[in-house]
């Protein structure tokens, strides 16, 4: 497990090194603030008498902060997981290649590490970062909210957290992808192949009934039925962060299921990688 | 070898954690819609409809031909009530087996549905000597005349309809009433044929020319419907024109529907479920087609619109309906199906609104009296 991790760091190093993080987080950081800056809330012990967005009056009537800031956050949660995770996912997409550009490969298997445990520490490292930048948009909002309103809650990081589980299930294709064709476009692609099953898996009852009773049904059926719940994960995310109640048995299932998802991925990456001939 | 025996090993993990997976976040899915159940679609004529069919023949006298020397046809037992169907209709001429339906499953939950609010109405028919659970047989409508065959020997037609301004006798078997205006409203005529079919046409003359058809004496035209379209529980044909009147709300398909349709043949199979085949007939291929195509996007959009509204069953059942293409393009069929959950679901709650209503006219009636 320490190759791994040393994999992983390794990749974190090499972030730093192109100052991918730096890109990064300075974006983030300036979306936190413009944001901050935009807007104006007139707090009055404990409700929110008032808010400006870029100028415009999003309310001007006295609500209780927590009334007004679930939809807030129920927004943001969404806008995390459907416009974020893939954003994250381009940001991310040449890691795998540059592993295995010639000459930095020859060079991490001539070191005494197995080859899957390159695959788990690109993984790994991949995660993390994602974890890192995830954590500090989530975090930033919450203070930035926190300071304008006087509210403090964690609802939010905890559902950037089931969001990150949803980039987890997200990057596992997308290297698997990597390392069959060396190419970070592909691996983008099929990034957003996977957001847009694992959304239609979650919708798939409802798609079914305009399909062709027969074959068609079937093999859709059975297509998509792998696929990781990416929808309903949004939605428990987005429930999740504007204070609704999502039963702790189902959110388990569908991280479990979008977690174990990504390992069924990871072996298959193993494998394709165990494979090739550098 | 042994880096080869460790790489089918990942495989073997991959598929292994992907169905662990899969069923991990199917156990996390709502549990599935229930299945449409498969309602059987009438599609053509049965042995034992066959029979019911020969069965009802009768001597009814055959018309003369219009004109010319063609020599007579000779006579045949026909049904009566084709007999009575006129040639021509400018809506439409719909013919149900009461009886059948009454003794089918949904028998008893529709007539629950059908007197649940009105309750004194059955002991008065009754009374009149008229049951018509048990002693009508089949209610036809064609334009403005309603047929009902059945055994009406024993009905009183002064307590049934009455009371009539004059009864006579017309023809070897036919009695015409008159009725007396009632409300400043003339009721429809009543014509009461071998004491086995009651007619009721808004004037003498539509009386009569059923009557007529009844004695032969008529025209001789071929009916309407035909002994061979009558198959299942509820058959008949309405005018193309007829059908987009009913359509007030698709502006669009209602005038694609006056435009191409002449006219459409239905039969309703009501034995469980309640299975509708309608075939629609055009002048023009290419305009049916459209038509054709119109009709299941009709239908494509109403089930979205149920389902969004979370009309699940109701979407379940538009689901079920099919639009198929036949014969060269100049006509096309449109099957649906109504399961019998929710025929059900719908007729219990016809008959708690129906007693519901009951109850709440006897509350009125109550009242009344103390209020003055």
């Amino acid at each position: 497990m320490r190759q791994v991790w040393r994999v992983g760091l390794d990749l974190l190093l090499e972030a730093i090194r192109r100052r991918w993080f730096l890109a990064l987080f300075a974006f983030v950081t300036l979306a936190l603030v413009l944001v901050g800056q935009a807007l104006q809330v007139q707090v009055v012990d404990g409700a929110i008498a008032g808010s400006t967005l870029f100028g415009e009056v999003l309310f001007d009537d006295i609500f209780l902060a927590d009334r007004v800031l679930g939809p807030v956050y129920l927004a943001t949660a969404y806008l995390g997981f459907f416009v974020g995770i893939p954003v994250l996912a381009v940001a991310c997409c040449d890691f795998a290649p540059e592993l295995m550009a010639p000459g930095r490969i020859e060079h991490l298997l001539s070191l005494p590490v197995a080859r899957w445990q390159v695959v788990a520490g690109t993984y790994l490292g991949v995660v993390t970062l994602a974890a890192a930048t995830t954590l500090y948009a989530s975090a930033g909002l919450t203070v930035l909210l926190g300071l304008k309103t006087g509210l403090w809650n964690g609802r939010l990081v905890l559902a950037s957290m089931v969001g990150w589980v949803g980039f987890c299930a997200l990057y596992a294709p997308m290297l698997a992808a990597a390392i069959v064709v060396r190419s970070a476009a592909l691996s983008a692609a099929t990034g957003f192949v996977t957001l847009v099953f694992g959304v239609m898996s979650s919708v798939r009852e409802q798609i079914i009934p305009s399909l062709e009773p027969g074959l068609g049904r079937f093999v859709f059926r059975w297509a998509v039925m792998p696929f990781p719940r990416l929808g309903t994960l949004a939605r428990a995310s987005a429930h999740l962060a504007s204070g609704q109640t999502v039963p702790a048995d189902h959110l388990g299932r569908l991280v479990g299921g979008a977690l174990i998802f990504s390992a069924a991925l990871l072996a298959l990456s193993a494998y394709q990688f165990e494979r090739k001939d550098f | 070898m042994a880096r080869a025996r460790r790489r089918w090993l990942w495989l073997v993990v991959a598929a292994v954690l992907l169905a662990l997976g899969a069923a991990l976040m199917l156990s996390a899915d709502p549990p599935p819609p229930a299945p449409i159940a498969v309602v059987a679609v009438p599609r053509k004529i049965t042995p034992v409809e066959q029979a019911r069919n020969n069965r009802r023949r009768s001597w009814v006298p055959t018309p003369s031909p219009d004109a010319g020397p063609a020599p007579r046809a000779p006579p045949r037992p026909r049904d009566p009530l084709m007999a009575a169907l006129p040639s021509e209709v400018k809506r439409g001429a719909v013919v149900v087996e009461a009886n059948a339906i009454r003794n089918s499953e949904l028998g008893d939950l529709l007539v629950d549905c059908l007197f649940a609010g009105e309750e004194n109405r059955l002991p008065e028919l009754r009374d009149a000597g008229l049951d018509p659970l048990t002693q009508v047989d089949r209610l036809a409508v064609a334009d403005d005349t309603l047929i009902i065959t059945g055994d009406f020997s024993k009905t009183r037609l002064d307590e049934f309809a009455g009371p009539f301004a004059a009864r006579t006798d017309y023809g070897p078997k036919a009695e015409l009433l008159e009725p007396l205006p009632k409300d400043g409203r003339t009721p429809p005529w009543i014509g009461v044929w071998d004491r086995q079919m009651l007619v009721f046409a808004r004037d003498a003359e539509g009386l009569k020319v059923v009557l007529d058809r009844l004695d032969g004496s008529g025209p001789s035209r071929p009916a309407v419907l035909s002994e061979d379209q009558a198959w299942g529980e509820i058959y008949g044909v309405i005018e193309g024109k007829m059908l987009a009147n009913v359509l007030k709300k698709d502006e669009r398909l209602r005038d694609v529907i006056r435009a191409t349709a002449s006219r459409v043949e239905l039969h309703a199979d009501v034995s469980h479920d309640v299975g509708l085949s309608a075939e629609v007939v055009g002048e023009d291929p290419a305009k049916t087609e459209q038509l054709r195509r119109a009709l299941g996007s009709a239908l494509s959009l109403a089930r979205l619109e149920l389902q969004a509204k979370g009309k699940t069953d109701q979407a379940q059942v538009l689901e079920a309906a099919r639009v198929r293409s036949a014969e060269g393009g100049a006509r096309f069929k449109v099957e649906a199906g109504l399961p019998y959950e929710f025929l059900e679901r719908v007729l219990k709650q016809c008959s708690e609104d129906g007693r519901a209503l009951a109850a709440r006219r006897r509350a009125d009636r109550a009242g009344a009296p103390d209020a003055q």
